[in-house]
């Protein structure tokens, strides 16, 4: 096979393909990380490595007004934006880490390190053993990046045109062009739309069209930014179905930014907040609810023929009251006294229904964004 | 007030970028300046005269140099195409929204713009007095004509710039047009060479166009070539021209309003 | 090379399927030419009505001296002017970003990546007005002189792209262009004048350091004094060297890329 290596193990005889993956007898199919710094599967680094990234840029201050404006012409004040500060994680193959944070976090300026549009001021990152910033072809030809805000396909013609010529940047075969245009049209529904100026598309085939242009050669590495910014409620839903089954055919680590917690927490089982530039939490979503949750949400909907329920002294002796009225209760729980709370609810209510539930990611995360102090 | 409120708005953003400023004062005016100077040297050393009609060899050096400052004010931000990008883009549905004239609010615009070019002129125009004394009967009647005659000229020049770009209701990409605008002007304004030079068929019908109040005019105000009858009576057909290009532009307005989509093209 | 000749097919046929939907703009560009082209033969006959010489040059020479300049501006405006408008713009709005991960030479992306159709009619009108310039002249110029011309006013057309980048890399550090661009501009009227009318510094400025008059004034002066070594040398290590500057500047503009946030 082309590009492929001879393996031996224990008397076997393997092949492994391009990508590292290889047979035995057709059937099985086992998959050995090829790195760059040589065959070692077992001890191979992450796809993804930051350490203590940092980027800081240098801004100018001007006094309001004409006269500031003519001052200006002749001296102006410099100020240092500490944009990312220290970011040290990593990101393996098949996995997509959601980057959190609010805007001018330092996000977008953390992906576009990692791919290699803009140098660091300090610190250290790899991408699949390459320094993202040099940007070298062997690099480029395995990265991926998708801006929901920016487009990369011609305005005026159609998507199709755009793939010929990305199909011979990224010099794909004619074979693999034609499978993997065909395989990504057809998940993402919009084969019908591929000779359609892009101007005259809607946002969401738009945007699709935007996911084809940038997986069509199959990248190892991908960098999502806002992809689904501005869609509506069914086209967000068919990117994330998408990037769930792509993810688990092509196993690419990906990292994707956005402020729509559906995004996050149907996409990614691991998350990186960012605060003023500084990685604060760095684990699986379960983790941020455990460590920063102090609360569950307890909802009880009470029977028809139950009398109307006030918003009583001893009703709030069990928890914080958000809904209280139309025969619904909800209260906030402290996490030890959840069994004890909903037993009494029980035993004093005619209940037709409950429901435990953990508080809400995003508002734990707008928590944690708006504290001054660090993680517990 | 809204005009004075728009005008130095706009004066606030063009002065926000100094590299800009510095820039085009000291090497884009002057390097201007400069290459005109060496032309009108090279003609008079090459031809060997001391004299090309009316002109000695620093008298068309300083044609050349005014002509250069004049014409910075004049032209102000000929070459941004906001009207026809307003157009293009959609961006006149706001102005259309405005309880306020979009051709009073350009002309606003484009006077703010010229706060950092009359800076440069009077940077780099400071010296011209000191080093062509006595080279032309400059007095304060004469300049005083020249800046009104400047000021008509802007506003000759804008009501041009802006009716060409009216056409963007209609045809795809104006740009050229403008383009071939800047060069009749240049040519037939005086720009490129002093208009006493062109024979007298070509002066005479060039007197029927706007082009000569554009550059000549201000300049001849300006050396004492013109009486005051003379003065009055080019004033009165560049304000003629003026009335006339803007008639015409209300016409294009008018049908062009009846295109606008407000999307863009 | 053979990879990046198909990619800059791509980019024609790209181009082309583009332009045919402004069609006023193909008509419009051809008489703003055209309307240029009778403007500078009027200029310098409105000259030379007062003049022998200019810049060395007689009346002949300097009609075949704008010939090149109109040729070597249609090429300009065709393959290069589009990319170099729209660079500062990539620079400032981050939209430089797209570019920065293909597996391609940015630098050659950003340059050609828009050829401009519409102007095609106008390059065929100035190689037409540079032909019957070349053809009326009294004297005869042998077609090796002329072969020599050509050669060097692509590499004067290729300086030209060089000197403008030079003007527009300083975008990433200065977040805008249209001082530079002025300047550029500005200094860009030095090609449409005989090399011949400056003297002094200046006159060894403009073939050094800031090399316009190599665009065309020093082609049309091989074409009519003949080609010598020393001629030959100046003109190849100008360009050369100016190219490398530009390679430098452009790299170092890349490393302090600051891409806006989207």
């Amino acid at each position: 096979m082309e590009g492929g290596v001879r393996v031996v193990i224990a008397g076997l005889d393997l092949g492994l393909d391009d990508r590292g993956r290889y047979r035995i007898d057709g059937e099985s199919e086992v998959k050995f990380r090829r790195c760059r710094a040589g065959l070692s599967a077992l001890s191979c680094p992450d796809v993804i490595e930051a350490d203590r990234l940092s980027k800081t840029f240098v801004v100018h201050k001007k006094e309001p007004g004409l006269r500031g404006s003519l001052k200006a012409l002749f001296r102006r004040e410099r100020i240092e934006k500490h944009a990312v500060r220290e970011a040290s994680f990593r990101v393996d193959e098949g996995e997509i880490v959601g980057l959190v944070g609010a805007n001018g976090a330092g996000k977008t300026t953390l992906v576009k390190m990692l791919a290699g549009i803009i140098h660091p001021t300090g610190g250290e990152a790899r991408v699949l053993g390459f320094r993202p910033w040099e940007r070298e072809n062997r690099l480029r030809r395995q990265i991926a990046l998708i801006m929901g805000q920016k487009a990369q396909l011609w305005w005026d013609l159609p998507a199709a045109d755009s793939f010929l010529l990305l199909r011979e940047i990224y010099r794909i075969s004619d074979a693999q062009y034609r499978e993997t245009l065909d395989y990504l049209s057809g998940i993402l529904n919009v084969k019908e739309q591929l000779q359609i100026q892009v101007r005259r598309l809607s946002l969401g085939e738009r945007m699709k069209m935007e996911l084809i242009a940038a997986l069509l050669h199959s990248p190892r590495v991908v960098y999502l930014d806002e992809p689904t910014i501005g869609l509506d409620l069914t086209a967000q839903r068919a990117i994330r179905d998408f990037l769930l089954q792509y993810r688990e055919r092509h196993r690419p680590a990906m990292i994707l930014t956005s402020h729509y917690m559906e995004d996050i927490e149907r996409l990614c089982r691991r998350i990186i907040i960012l605060r003023e530039g500084e990685i604060v939490f760095d684990g699986s979503l379960e983790k941020v609810v455990e460590t920063y949750a102090d609360h569950k949400v307890v909802t009880v909907q009470l029977a028809k023929t139950a009398p109307p329920v006030g918003d009583a002294p001893e009703l709030r002796a069990l928890g914080e009251v958000d809904v209280c009225g139309d025969g619904v209760i909800k209260l906030r729980v402290s996490r030890g006294r959840v069994a004890d709370v909903a037993g009494e609810l029980l035993r004093r209510y005619p209940v037709a229904d409950l429901a435990i539930e953990e508080a809400d990611v995003g508002t734990i995360i707008e928590k944690i964004l708006r504290e001054r102090e660090g993680p517990p | 007030m809204t005009f004075w409120q728009v005008m130095t708005i706009e004066a606030r953003k063009r002065m926000s970028y100094r590299a800009d400023f510095w820039l085009g004062a000291i090497l884009g005016l002057g390097a201007q300046i400069g290459i005109c100077i060496f032309l009108a040297l090279a003609i008079f050393r090459e031809s060997g005269s001391e004299r090309i009609g009316e002109y000695t060899v620093r008298g068309m050096v300083l044609y050349y140099v005014v002509v250069q400052l004049v014409a910075k004010i004049v032209r102000s931000t000929e070459m941004e195409m906001g009207v026809s990008q307003d157009i293009y883009e959609g961006g006149l549905t706001r102005y259309l929204l405005y309880p306020t004239s979009y051709g009073l609010f350009k002309y606003a615009q484009q006077l703010g713009a010229l706060a950092p070019s009359l800076i440069q002129v009077l940077l780099l125009g400071a010296w011209v007095p000191f080093v062509f004394a006595g080279e032309a009967e400059v007095t304060l009647a004469s300049a005083v004509m020249c800046l009104a005659a400047i000021a008509v000229a802007n506003v000759l020049y804008f009501l041009l710039g802006t009716v060409i770009q009216l056409v963007a209701s209609w045809a795809d990409n104006v740009w050229s047009l403008m383009v071939a605008n800047r060069i009749a002007a240049a040519l037939f304004g005086g720009f490129m060479i002093p208009l006493s030079l062109f024979p007298p068929w070509a002066r005479a019908i060039l007197a029927w166009t706007p082009f000569p109040y554009l550059f000549a005019f201000p300049l001849d105000a300006l050396f004492g070539r013109l009486s005051p009858a003379d003065w009055a009576r080019g004033m009165g057909l560049a304000l003629g021209w003026c009335g006339g290009v803007a008639i015409l532009g209300k016409i294009l307005w008018r049908r062009g309003m009846i295109q606008y989509t407000g999307v863009g093209i | 090379m053979i990879r990046y000749a198909r990619l800059y097919l791509h980019f024609l046929r790209f181009s082309f399927s583009r332009a045919m939907e402004f069609r006023f703009d193909f008509f419009f560009r051809v008489a703003m030419d055209a309307l240029w082209y009778a403007v500078n033969f009027g200029f310098f006959w409105l000259l030379y009505r007062h003049t022998g010489l200019f810049g060395g040059w007689n009346y002949d020479q300097v009609l075949i001296f704008m010939g090149a300049v109109f040729v070597a501006d249609a090429i300009q405006m065709t393959v290069f002017s589009n990319n170099m408008w729209a660079l500062p713009m990539l620079i400032n709005k981050g939209d430089l970003d797209y570019y920065l991960v293909r597996p391609v030479s940015a630098l050659w992306f950003v340059s050609l990546r828009e050829f401009a159709a519409n102007s095609f009619l106008n390059l065929l009108m100035a190689l037409s007005v540079f032909a019957w310039m070349l053809a009326r002249y009294p004297l005869s110029l042998g077609m090796g002189g002329v072969a020599v011309y050509v050669a060097f006013l692509g590499m004067g057309v290729f300086l030209h792209y060089c000197l403008q980048m030079l003007f527009l890399i300083p975008s990433f550090w200065m977040h805008t262009s249209h001082g530079l661009r002025d300047v550029f501009w500005s200094l860009e009227a030095v090609t449409n004048r005989p090399h011949g009318i400056f003297t002094g510094w200046v006159r060894r400025l403009l073939i050094s350091i800031l090399p316009f008059s190599l665009v065309v004034s020093y082609p049309t002066r091989i074409l009519f004094e003949g080609i010598t070594f020393p001629l030959f040398l100046h003109m190849t290590g100008v360009s050369a060297a100016t190219f490398l500057v530009m390679l430098l500047l452009w790299r170092r503009g890349l490393r302090d890329y600051a891409s806006a946030s989207s």
